[in-house]
């Protein structure tokens, strides 16, 4: 397949979609959904700090563990990166980027996924030590933490390192959008052999408003004003993009292509996954897509029961019963050690059993061509716990905002609050989706694990190659299964305390 | 854009400040002529129908009869519904039985207010796990 090749012919595009798409490529067309985003963050920190502490009526708890984490995944699954398109976090940055003038690079060292694999281990293992999800002041001070980050980052380094390296909801919405239907890509791929500025990465900072000759009779479709536009931020080059990861849907690129040759095209959700290396071959963009499957099935499983079993357990072995450190073994374990054991066991044995010796695969090559595999059935996982907990919750955030109102006088909608009103199915009935989320990811995970066997090593040695990683997907889903066939409790690991009582 | 900016700073350091000063919400200060209990329950809790026992006395330990008590369970979880339960008027010994559902296993908040007949009112709070099996 050659880099040219279109996403679709003739390439469909998002933005030429009536009114939305004009709106979206405006100047500050991403303001649309940062200040609504915005405003939502700063409603839910200020209800987090000063409203009742009780999760299930406090906005921030509500809004950012229900309804955040739904429609992440759900938006992720249906459309793309929105999240980061709309990312309020960014807003405050762009102050930070003009009070810091120009700074330094960030480290040449930290510019991987290590520091946001690190970061997604970090956020996942405070959530379950603090019962973070209990707590709206936590919540709260978690956005904070957000914000504050960023904005630091900002002031210090040049470039945006904090949305490339650093973010954890960055770096889950990146690997989980490389099965979205929508990436940004070119219409006409000879318009940009001929482009001189190359606009959409080095972005246009001209003292006057840029107009191409051919464009001088008419109306040009891009303008520039002065103020220039920026390039892409993470430092993607729009026609050479194959993959959804680093792209946080700004549209900078597309604002900045003078040619208005930047389009956000719709493509098959399986697409880019089945493309060989769309990410390049290294330890750590991989290892994301790995380790998040694996954090999907150790995120869920700190609601069922027997997570209080093996804690008990291992604390009854250790002789401790300090929650955070049991906590940090178990979490360590189950994702990080055991996904990077396996998974570079799996590509190991795949050489083993089915290379070459004249032309060894490198381990890393084969680590990297199978990582895309774990994507389906992790965003299965994701979606089958988040999407839980969004569906048989979905509509409590109307009493709770009501109550918000009433309790800062606002009686605008009556007094009277239905505290009743709850999800818009109930768990059994979310059960079956439940089941076709983890069934569809995992059979996607298989195809797409097979399909790059044979492109590998040959049909004739594919399945040998192919067997580690079905053996490795079949666990991924029967531990799956296991932990959504128990019953979710909704709790802390509190239980631990009256441990040695 | 730029004063979009600097109200979006503001805004934040506002919120910030907010934090230094929490207000807890205030329970209502306890009435010492209401003495409410929750009698416990032998066996741990489980997800299923559920009789909650309170017993409410006044100061010289006498049993108070024709009240109202009503109970709440939150979860301690976002997006779970609240569960309602109340009984009225009492046994001779001060005892209500309020009928109530643990619709979930997990942590559950349980806030139970009393009401006298003659008006006056107190509130307590307590946490209870629930098992789901
Ligand atoms: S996308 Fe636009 S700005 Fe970028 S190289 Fe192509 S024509 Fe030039
Ligand atoms: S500028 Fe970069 S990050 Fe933004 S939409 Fe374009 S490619 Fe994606
Ligand atoms: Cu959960």
């Amino acid at each position: 397949m050659s880099r040219h090749t279109p996403l679709y012919q003739p390439p469909l595009d998002a933005l030429r979609a009536p009114l939305i798409g004009r709106l979206l490529k405006r100047r500050h067309g991403r303001l649309l959904l940062q200040i609504p985003l915005f405003l939502a963050a700063v409603l839910l920190t200020y209800d987090g700090f000063t409203g009742e502490q009780i999760a299930s009526r406090n906005l921030a708890t509500v809004g950012a563990w229900v309804h955040y984490r739904g429609l992440v995944i759900l938006a992720l699954l249906l459309a793309g990166n929105l999240f980061c398109m709309g990312c309020p976090f960014t807003l405050p940055r762009t102050l930070a980027k003009r009070l810091a003038g120009s700074g330094k690079r960030f480290p040449r060292l930290l510019r991987n996924k290590w520091l946001a694999i690190g970061g997604l281990f970090l956020i996942f293992w405070l959530y379950e030590v603090t019962d973070m999800w209990a707590s709206p002041l936590l919540t709260a001070w978690l956005i904070v933490a957000y914000f504050a980050a960023s904005f630091v980052l900002e002031l210090i380094f040049t470039e945006s390192p904090f949305c490339k390296y650093i973010c954890p909801l960055g770096a889950f919405n990146f690997a989980y959008s490389t099965l979205s239907p929508l990436q940004i890509g070119v219409r006409n791929a000879k318009t940009c052999q001929t482009c001189v500025g190359k606009e959409c990465i080095n972005g246009s900072y001209s003292a006057q408003p840029v107009i191409l000759p051919a464009q001088i009779s008419e109306r040009p479709p891009i303008q520039h004003d002065r103020r220039g536009v920026l390039g892409c931020g993470t430092l993607l080059y729009a026609p050479q993009i194959k993959s959804n990861m680093d792209c946080t849907f700004c549209l900078d690129c597309v604002r900045a292509c003078p040619h208005d040759n930047v389009i956000l095209g719709v493509r098959s959700p399986a697409r880019e996954l089945r493309q060989p290396h769309t990410l390049p071959k290294r330890w750590d963009v991989n290892f994301l897509l790995v380790a998040l499957a694996f954090m999907g099935i150790v995120n869920a499983f700190g609601m069922v029961p027997p997570v209080y079993a093996l804690l008990r357990d291992l604390a009854l072995a250790l002789g401790t019963n300090a929650e955070w450190l049991l906590l940090l073994i178990v979490f360590f374990v189950g994702s990080l050690a055991l996904p990077a054991l396996l998974s570079i066991g799996a590509a190991w044995l795949a050489n083993l059993l089915a290379g070459k010796q004249q032309r060894p695969h490198l381990l890393r090559h084969t680590f990297a061509a199978f990582a895309p595999a774990f994507v389906p059935i992790g965003a299965g996982i994701w979606a089958a716990h988040y999407g839980f907990h969004f569906i048989i919750g979905a509509l409590t955030i109307i009493p709770v905002l009501h109550n918000f109102l009433l309790d800062h006088g606002i009686g605008l909608f009556g007094t009277q609050v239905n505290w009743q009103l709850g999800g818009v199915a109930n768990a059994e009935q979310f059960a079956i989706v439940q089941v076709i989320l983890l069934i569809g990811g995992y059979f996607a995970s298989m195809m797409l694990a097979r399909r790059i066997a044979v492109r590998e090593y040959g049909v004739a040695r594919s399945q040998l190659a192919f067997l580690p990683y079905a053996l490795l997907f079949l666990a991924l889903l029967l531990a799956a299964f296991f932990i959504f066939s128990q019953p979710m409790e909704m709790r802390g690991t509190a239980e631990l305390d009256g441990l040695f009582h | 854009m730029t004063h979009l900016l600097r109200a979006a700073l503001l805004i934040l350091c506002a919120l910030i400040l907010a934090s230094c000063r929490q207000s807890a919400q205030p329970m209502p200060t306890p009435d010492p002529d209401i003495q409410l209990e929750w009698l416990p329950a032998d066996k741990p809790f489980r997800v299923g129908l559920d009789a909650l026992i309170f017993s409410l006395k006044n100061a010289r330990s006498e049993p108070i009869r024709g009240a109202l008590i009503e109970v709440r369970g939150d979860m301690n979880h976002a997006g779970m519904v609240p569960v309602n339960g109340m009984a009225e008027g009492g046994t001779d010994d001060g005892r209500y039985v309020v009928p109530f559902e643990w619709t979930m296993g997990g942590d559950w908040i349980l806030t139970v207010r009393a009401t006298l007949p003659d008006g006056r009112s107190t509130q307590r709070r307590y946490e209870v796990q629930v098992r789901a099996q």
